[in-house]
């Protein structure tokens, strides 16, 4: 016997699953300081190679001036300037990613915990089923 | 304003029945005009150019994600540049490389608004684009925009630098290199163009936010005066006032644009059928899933004759139809959320 109301409740699930609860099905595996940790080290890694290809393209920009100067460099205050540069553009990056991903987890909790009191009521049909069964 | 509710609600009705369809065939027609737009801007490779390879290209796009068709349109632009100078393609795809992280691996959902930017540019109405994200977005939707806008004044730097290549000796190709990134960087009009879509974005934004009625066509009408006030005093301070006439008019015609798409989004977004599946103990379902719509336009054939009650009778409706889908339901969470850590613990275990 089909049950309509057991339907309805999957369906409502499935609907969920579909659409907005893909991403926050797959962060709810997460506890949240590991998924915010994990993305911020996902920001790292991009903000690493972005900033190198940064540096790849002001190199050829520059290429000329190097080739002819590259005695006379000191190449200790270019490299303290390059580092400094690059923590703080790290340091903008992981706050922001700090803050926008904390964000987005709290945010996804809410329609998990809605998901949740729907499963809860979709067992409660299979619990029932089986007093009357 | 009634013959414009019947015709939303018949459009409705049409939608509904051939959503999948329909997506596809717009889909496939504006990925067509995507790849026409780019052939004809900086179609250098004919190979590319050729009508069936356009078709097999946008057939793939209307099956697949909005982003394939992105990524489909940078392949395709970078093949064309690669036709005519190595260097140049280098150049752009560092630059797209560079922007992807730091900046639009933020934004995954706005990915099509990059694409979007320089094609609208050269339909000569980008600012619908600022227009519709202060409507619908966040105003972190800035960044994909001002990646679209760098994009657009790359690709017009490296027409000019393609007339003028020269063949390919090593210093040659840096100098091209030197070209491309001078002017590129030096590029008044592009700061003043990502400078004055943030402002819109923000107007628009903002405006919109705000409680009172028609807040959200007045939002346009906002964001429309900050654009044209904002590009004649850029296009005054930097003297190229031929541009006056053509921004005006593409202003006004985003921003009528903008209202109409305005008006039919709440139905075609709110109303679209959902297929699913799923599977129990005994039956496979495909179930559709068709929204319950509570305000249909043709019932509302109610006679009065003291028009100005006939108006606030249709205020009032717009009003409710704005209000039932915009209130979601604020559900009390709390209790819940306690019982639903124990089940998040248990499935936490299951998983590792």
């Amino acid at each position: 016997m089909l049950n309509n109301k057991k339907i309805r409740t999957m369906t409502k699930l499935a609907l969920y699953e579909q659409n907005d609860g893909k991403e926050d099905i797959k962060m709810g595996k997460y506890y949240r300081t590991d998924y915010v940790r994990l993305q911020g080290l996902k920001t790292v890694v991009n903000v690493t190679v972005g900033y190198i290809l940064i540096l790849i393209m002001i190199v050829m920009y520059k290429a000329e001036y190097i080739i002819s100067n590259l005695v006379t460099f000191d190449f200790v205050r270019i490299g303290q300037y390059v580092l400094g540069l690059y923590i703080m553009l790290m340091a903008v990056f992981i706050t922001g990613s700090i803050i926008g991903y904390s964000l987005k987890y709290d945010k996804s909790r809410k329609g998990l915990s809605k998901y949740y009191k729907t499963l809860k009521k979709l067992s409660s049909f299979y619990q029932e089923e089986k007093v009357k069964g | 304003m009634m013959t414009f509710l019947v015709l939303r609600a018949r459009l409705r009705n049409l939608y509904q029945k051939y959503e999948i369809y329909i997506n596809i065939v717009v889909k496939f027609f504006i990925a067509m005009g995507v790849f026409q737009i780019i052939n004809t801007v900086i179609g250098y490779d004919n190979r590319i150019k050729q009508l069936s390879i356009v078709l097999v290209l946008s057939l793939l796009s209307a099956f697949t994600p909005s982003a394939i068709l992105v990524l489909l349109a940078a392949l395709v632009a970078i093949g064309h540049v690669y036709f005519i100078s190595k260097i140049l393609s280098v150049i752009v795809i560092l630059i797209i490389l560079v922007m992807y992280c730091l900046f639009l691996r933020f934004t995954p959902r706005l990915g099509y608004v990059v694409l979007a930017v320089p094609i609208l540019y050269f339909l000569k109405v980008p600012y619908i684009i600022p227009l519709l994200l202060g409507l619908f977005a966040t105003p972190l939707a800035i960044v994909p925009t001002a990646c679209g806008i760098v994009l657009y004044y790359l690709f017009g730097i490296i027409r000019e630098a393609a007339s003028m290549q020269v063949n390919i000796s090593v210093e040659d190709t840096l100098q091209l290199y030197t070209y491309v990134i001078d002017s590129l960087a030096g590029n008044k009009q592009l700061v003043m163009a990502v400078i004055i879509f943030s402002i819109i974005i923000l107007v628009t934004y903002f405006v919109r936010r705000m409680k009172f009625d028609y807040a959200r066509e007045i939002a346009v009408a906002a964001g429309a005066l900050a654009c044209i006030l904002g590009f004649l005093i850029s296009d005054l301070r930097l003297d190229v006032s031929e541009q006056i006439g053509s921004m005006i008019l593409g202003t006004v015609i985003s921003a009528i644009l903008a209202v109409i798409i305005l008006f039919f989004r709440l139905t075609l977004d709110y109303t679209g059928v959902e297929h699913v599946q799923f599977e129990d103990e005994d039956y496979y379902y495909y179930v559709k899933a068709v929204p319950k719509i509570n305000v249909t336009a043709p019932q509302m054939d109610v006679k009065r004759f003291n028009t100005q009650k006939n108006a606030a009778l249709h205020q009032g409706l717009t009003g409710r139809i704005e209000n039932e889908v915009l209130t979601e339901e604020d559900e009390d969470y709390e209790e819940d959320y306690e019982e639903y850590k124990d089940y998040g613990m248990g499935n936490k275990d299951n998983v590792k």
